[in-house]
């Protein structure tokens, strides 16, 4: 996994393309070494032995005689052998005899026989009839040869080698900075705006982007706290005065009499202004959701048990609307999340389910383990949601055409996808038809791999 | 008369708390400030302190720290603008014995205030409660009205406790949800309603006054008298 990132990096490459056009150089300098010297060398072994041929051949034929018997020559590598017109020996001590190769002054390779190195010799026939075989041990100039191939090849693997381990060196520090950057991405896309991309002051490339994508940060910081500050702020605006509008109600209700029309006035106005501070309150709360930080308050929660105590706790509203609640509820099971949350969040798809849902329906409540995590499942077979209402109902404030009959402010939905959000549990709401199904798969998506700049 | 300091910067607010306090017999100062509240409230005397988080300049936490330090142990409830778990959890923390978050119902403030000045801690640690012809047993979990012993889940049984340790006193569904079941988000009307008319059902008899009752717009209480 690592090694492959390694060969992703920039560094990596161009390292790897440099070194690899190093050693291709290298080896052509090497084998045009190799060939320059064995031609030389066999170049060299050919003339030695024309000469001795040439010069025997200008010679008489008892002094060649002589020579061959005597071994005459300087070379302690060189042998002669005279034969007679027909191949027959007449004197020295050559491996080869004519009937190993044509008689034409050509030189040729042989390979080792008869306990002997190999050779290469050449046989002539000499001015008076006589055939000179003139041969030279040629394992010396094997030897060579087999040291140079020697030296390339290793050369080769050796400057190979080195090149991907430097490659594969230079490239860490540059995949270190570009995993740092990956994690600061990760974190900052996961809402902690305080985070920026690491920059090391070196002004390369990585480092302008990183600059780059810091301003843009800062940026969205900068809008996201005006955004919030104005937000907090007309909140802050609004609270006391509803809250004085509310007491004055109270206070006005208290001040006539009972039986008074007014009075049943001023109760209307007290419960619309409590359905005005509920609205508000839930519009805040799904906003403080959002603007959380998103890690504080999670920690191992019971699934299991925060989905039993539900169970308990809407039984009776179930009972009362004649509606049946059946649960399964698979034991053990807790994940990461925040459990207060995760209770509010299903007590809003029950109390949903069971609004939703006429006397004598079905509302299912259910945990199981899936290969995905812990699902949570509400699941009801009352009217249901229109297909085309289906991607709007985590909107604030939206409420179905269908639902217009029910109490109720159209933000338990939007309350559900904002814990959901918080937690990055994927959220599903769908046609159950009848009815409706909501599941929370409790599990993080897997994290992207790293250095894979597009997500699924 | 219990006492009470209404610790609070926004006169009108200010205003219908002490009015709503007064009404119920209460006595009431107000602190419109952050130091005047401390000099007050440290001065001893009070039985119950609201205090603002937020008042200008000072935060509410902080004064409510500053007087447990100062080993002030009159109960405060706090009541605060901002609405989050974590800001719950701080104020508690902070030294504040309740939490109340704007905007809300006066009928709500006077519940929590009551609730804040009839807690003692003797009371907490009864096993066993009594209240007119009702005798709840929290080791052996048996209830018994005029005699007879009822049948309740544990839900019931700790939604009766709470009205027992609490008898007399108005209960709001809210502070009914926080104390029976741990939770603190508004749980809508109707949940609570029902729980409550089932612990009443199972309450009642041939012969028996009712002793559940509704606090019209407000919340529930335990009493002989209706």
């Amino acid at each position: 996994m690592f090694n492959r990132n390694v060969a992703r990096t920039t560094t990596f490459r161009l390292t790897g393309a440099l070194g690899g056009a190093f050693a291709l150089g290298v080896l052509l300098l090497l084998g045009s070494v190799y060939l320059e010297t064995t031609q030389y060398l066999s170049n060299r072994v050919d003339s030695i032995l024309q000469v001795e041929m040439q010069q025997l051949s200008a010679s008489t034929p008892d002094k060649v005689l002589r020579i061959v018997r005597e071994k005459a020559v300087h070379d302690p590598i060189l042998g002669l052998g005279l034969f007679d017109p027909a191949g027959g020996y007449i004197a020295g001590e050559t491996i080869l005899t004519p009937a190993d190769m044509p008689v034409d002054g050509l030189p040729r390779n042989f390979a080792a026989r008869r306990g002997a190195p190999p050779h290469r010799a050449l046989a002539s026939r000499l001015p008076w009839g006589q055939i000179l075989v003139v041969q030279r041990d040629a394992s010396q100039f094997l030897e060579i040869r087999h040291i140079i191939i020697g030296a390339v090849v290793w050369s080769g693997v050796v400057i190979l080698i080195m090149g991907a381990l430097l490659a594969f060196v230079l490239s860490l520090p540059s995949l270190r900075r570009v995993q740092a950057m990956q994690a600061a991405s990760d974190a900052i896309g996961a809402g902690d705006l305080g985070v920026r991309l690491p920059v090391n002051g070196s002004g390369d490339e990585l480092d302008e982007l990183a600059q780059m994508v810091n301003r843009m940060v800062d940026e969205v910081e900068r809008l996201m706290t005006q955004a919030r500050t104005v937000g907090e702020s007309v909140a802050h605006e609004l609270r006391t005065p509803l809250t004085r509008l509310r007491a004055t109600l109270d206070h006005a209700a208290q001040s006539v009499d009972p039986e008074d029309e007014t009075a049943a006035l001023l109760e209307k106005c007290v419960v619309e202004t409590d359905g005005v501070m509920a609205r508000f309150q839930a519009l805040l709360r799904i906003a403080a959701l959002e603007a959380r930080s998103r890690e504080s308050g999670i920690g191992a929660a019971s699934l299991s048990d925060i989905m039993e105590q539900l169970a308990e706790l809407y039984e009776p509203l179930a009972a009362e609307r004649e509606i049946v609640l059946s649960k399964a509820i698979a034991p053990g099971v807790a994940v990461r999340a925040d459990g207060e949350l995760m209770f509010e969040a299903v007590s809003n798809l029950i109390d949903n389910a069971l609004k939703f849902t006429p006397a004598g329906g079905d509302v299912f409540l259910g945990l199981s383990m899936t290969g995905d995590g812990a699902q949570v499942e509400v699941r009801d077979n009352g009217q249901g949601i229109a297909a085309a209402e289906l991607p709007l109902v985590t909107r604030r404030l939206f409420r179905s055409q269908a639902a217009v009959k029910v109490p109720g402010f159209g933000l338990g939905l939007s309350l559900v996808a904002a814990v959901a959000a918080l937690h990055r549990f994927p959220l599903f709401i769908e046609d159950a038809g009848p009815g409706v199904r909501v599941r929370i798969v409790c599990a993080r998506p897997a994290p992207a791999t790293p250095l894979r700049p597009s997500r699924p | 008369m219990p006492r009470i300091l209404t610790i609070e910067d926004d006169a009108d607010t200010a205003a219908e708390i002490v009015r709503a306090l007064t009404d119920r017999g209460f006595e009431v100062d107000r602190a419109s400030d952050g130091v005047e509240g401390l000099r007050l409230a440290s001065s001893g005397g009070y039985d119950a302190i609201t205090l603002d988080r937020m008042l200008q300049g000072v935060d509410g936490l902080a004064l409510a720290s500053a007087l447990k330090d100062r080993g002030v142990m009159t109960p405060i409830l706090l009541i605060s603008a901002l609405n989050d778990v974590d800001e719950r959890i701080k104020g508690l923390r902070a030294g504040g014995d309740d939490y109340l978050t704007k905007p809300f119902a006066l009928g709500e403030m006077l519940a929590r205030v009551e609730v804040l000045l009839r807690r003692s801690a003797a009371d907490a640690e009864k096993l066993l409660l009594r209240y007119a012809d009702v005798e709840l047993d929290l080791v052996s979990h048996v209830v018994r009205r005029a005699g007879r012993e009822l049948r309740l889940f544990p839900k019931e049984l700790k939604l009766l406790e709470m009205f027992m340790r609490h008898s007399e006193q108005v209960l709001t569904r809210t502070m009914i949800f926080e104390g029976v079941w741990g939770y603190t988000f508004d749980p809508g009307t109707n949940l609570i309603d029902v729980h409550v008319r089932t612990l009443r059902k199972k309450l009642e008899g041939p012969g028996l006054v009712d002793l559940i009752h509704t606090a019209r717009g407000v919340g529930y209480t335990l009493s002989v008298q209706p």
